[in-house]
């Protein structure tokens, strides 16, 4: 057993061998004074400039507070307390639990609303003013992306807080961490995506996809092998042999209202596989519409949102900005299954529905497809988005929850 | 090498001959290097911790007492080094193959994800990762493990022991794999 445990780890850990240049690059490296003091900083500081410097950070914070605290601030919707009974305003990321529950983050709302089975709307997490803890008086600030894990656990994306929630079922809410408690930090994470082993993933917006073992360590991928334009990580997710589906958001200028995307972004879907190999699945760098009928790899895509997969391992996405649910089938072809193009809201058939900036998609077992509509990308309490589901057995489409919908206590 | 080399060598080292500590460390950094990638499974990470590990030396080499061998002292530096970084990083980069270009075949290509070893390794706690890696990979003894870890060897066999018993069940199954090829 000695020898084998010997022979294994050394198997497996001589895939690096030392770097010839290493020994040089380490003797390089050492400070030249021979008394081996620590390096003196560079820079200076005297009284006057820390005084200097401290007056300009003082007058950026308040400039950027007071931008931020009238909802002027480009990049990010001001974050406001919603009264607890209040309805859906910016839906963004959807999940489907076991008992069939949709659950569904409204991102300007700072809540993540459960639709239970029997169609009643209730308050899953957020809303309240509280950290961890009780997750309905906890606060979420623009909650994004959703994923349940293998034990019914709900992980939310609070995207510009950086952080990673988990809603347990017992309503209970943390913060994704260390085992010492110590939360992990993101960059403006996202999507979010469980794969077979329970593993977490998650997509930030500034370029890195990466994972979590929980309570282990973790790992991050950066897409810079990609063609041009680079990527922008969206919402992601696992099809059944566990490849990775990412949305390479649009850039910038191809989003047309407040929320502005990082630079990059290729209107792209991407796989990373299990080997951790990344292709393009669809998209050509472009932003734009074309290729129904044809190869996924040669169409035009506009700002991919969720992706979702029926029980055949047909995957379905958000073509946020052509107002279009697409498909792309397991020979790879796509074809647009819900949407005209013109944006709208009109439920019904499929094929003549209008849909307006579909973004978070998930599909239940019962072929069912549901989608945020988010109306106008706006996020305004006055155009509030829908919560909508694409029956695939019977090509409809109808509302599932609006504005108006009332919201149960319990 | 004597130990009387070694103790002129840190006596020149200690009053600023770089090529005196290039002779005693130098020959020591692929033991480093081997122990900072078992503990932290990324190469750059690992040649980072060598580096600030190795500068760390060089400002402590005062610190070292006359006898004291050069091996265990610095390799304990550079598990410190790397049981840090293990404590204030909790990512890594995952190195991907190179681009395949699009994916004109079925996205259903059933790839299956392994865990092998070195998974397994990079699950357990610190601590034990440390003690395997520089027991079964660098091969030192265990009075020699016990000084860099810090800890009576009593307590290195004990976390030699829990981390085996969590890989017990992917060895055993190598071996049966092994066994069952030969």
């Amino acid at each position: 057993m000695e020898e084998l445990i010997r022979d294994r780890i050394h198997e497996a850990l001589e895939v690096e061998r030392t770097p010839s240049s290493l020994r040089a690059r380490v003797m390089d490296s050492l400070p030249v004074d021979a008394e081996r003091a620590w390096p003196r900083p560079a820079l200076r500081l005297t009284g006057q400039s820390v005084a200097g410097l401290v007056a300009i950070l003082l007058a950026v914070a308040i400039i950027a507070g007071l931008l931020y605290t009238r909802g002027l601030m480009p990049f990010i919707p001001a974050h406001r307390q919603v009264p607890l009974g209040a309805g859906l305003i910016s839906p963004d990321g959807v999940a489907i639990g076991p008992d069939g529950s949709v659950y569904l983050s409204d991102f300007l709302g700072d809540r993540v609303f459960r639709v239970r089975p029997d169609g009643r709307v209730v308050v899953y997490a957020g809303g309240g003013s509280a950290g961890d803890g009780q997750a309905l008086k906890a606060s979420l600030f623009h909650p994004a992306g959703l994923a349940l894990d293998h034990e019914g656990n709900l992980y939310v994306a609070d995207t510009p807080g950086g952080a990673l929630r988990k809603v347990d079922a017992r309503g209970n809410i943390s913060t994704v961490g260390d085992p010492s408690g110590q939360p992990y930090g993101f960059g403006s994470p996202q999507g979010l995506a469980v794969d077979s082993h329970d593993a977490l993933w998650f997509s930030e917006g500034y370029g890195t996809v990466g994972g979590i073992d929980i309570g282990t360590r973790g790992a991050r991928v950066d897409g810079s092998s990609l063609p041009p334009p680079g990527w922008v990580p969206g919402y992601i997710a696992f099809d059944a042999a566990d490849n990775l589906f990412i949305s390479d958001r649009a850039p910038a200028i191809a989003t047309s209202t407040i929320y502005i995307n990082p630079p990059g972004g290729g209107c792209r879907i991407v796989r990373l596989s299990p080997d951790r190999r990344l292709s393009v699945v669809a998209g050509t760098g472009v932003c734009g519409f074309s290729g129904d009928g044809g190869p996924a790899s040669r169409a035009q895509i506009n700002d991919p949102g969720g992706i979702a997969f029926d029980a055949a391992g047909n995957l379905y996405f958000a073509d946020s900005n052509n107002h279009r649910i697409r498909r792309i089938d397991a020979h790879g072809v796509i074809t647009t299954v819900a949407g005209t193009g013109v944006r709208g809201y009109v439920d019904g058939d499929a094929g003549q529905a209008q849909l307006q900036f579909p973004f978070g998609v998930a599909m239940s077992r019962s072929g069912r497809l549901y989608f945020a509509d988010m109306t106008c990308q706006c996020w305004d309490p006055a155009a509030p988005g829908r919560l909508r589901v694409l029956n695939l057995a019977n090509g409809k489409i109808s509302t599932v929850m609006d504005g108006q919908t009332p919201i149960q206590a319990t | 090498m004597s130990a009387d080399h070694d103790a002129e060598l840190v006596k020149r080292a200690k009053n600023g001959d770089r090529f005196a500590f290039d002779a005693l460390v130098g020959p020591l950094v692929d033991h480093a290097f081997r122990l900072a990638f078992g503990m932290l499974h990324d190469r750059e990470a690992a040649e980072d911790a060598v580096q600030e590990a190795s500068v760390r030396a060089w400002r402590k080499l005062g610190n070292l007492r006359p006898g004291t061998p050069m091996r265990p002292w610095y390799l304990a530096i550079v598990a410190n080094q790397c049981r840090t970084i293990v404590r204030g990083k909790w990512w890594s980069v995952l190195r991907l193959e190179p681009f395949v270009g699009p994916a004109d075949r079925s996205f259903e290509d059933g790839i299956v994800r392994g865990h092998d070893v070195r998974a397994a390794l990079r699950r357990l706690p610190a601590d034990q990762r440390e003690v395997l890696v520089l027991h079964y990979y660098l091969d030192l003894p265990l009075h020699e493990v016990a000084a860099i870890a810090g800890v009576p060897v009593g307590t290195v066999k004990s976390r030699m022991n829990r981390g085996i018993a969590s890989m017990r069940p992917f060895f055993r199954l190598e071996g049966a794999l092994t066994s069952w090829k030969s």
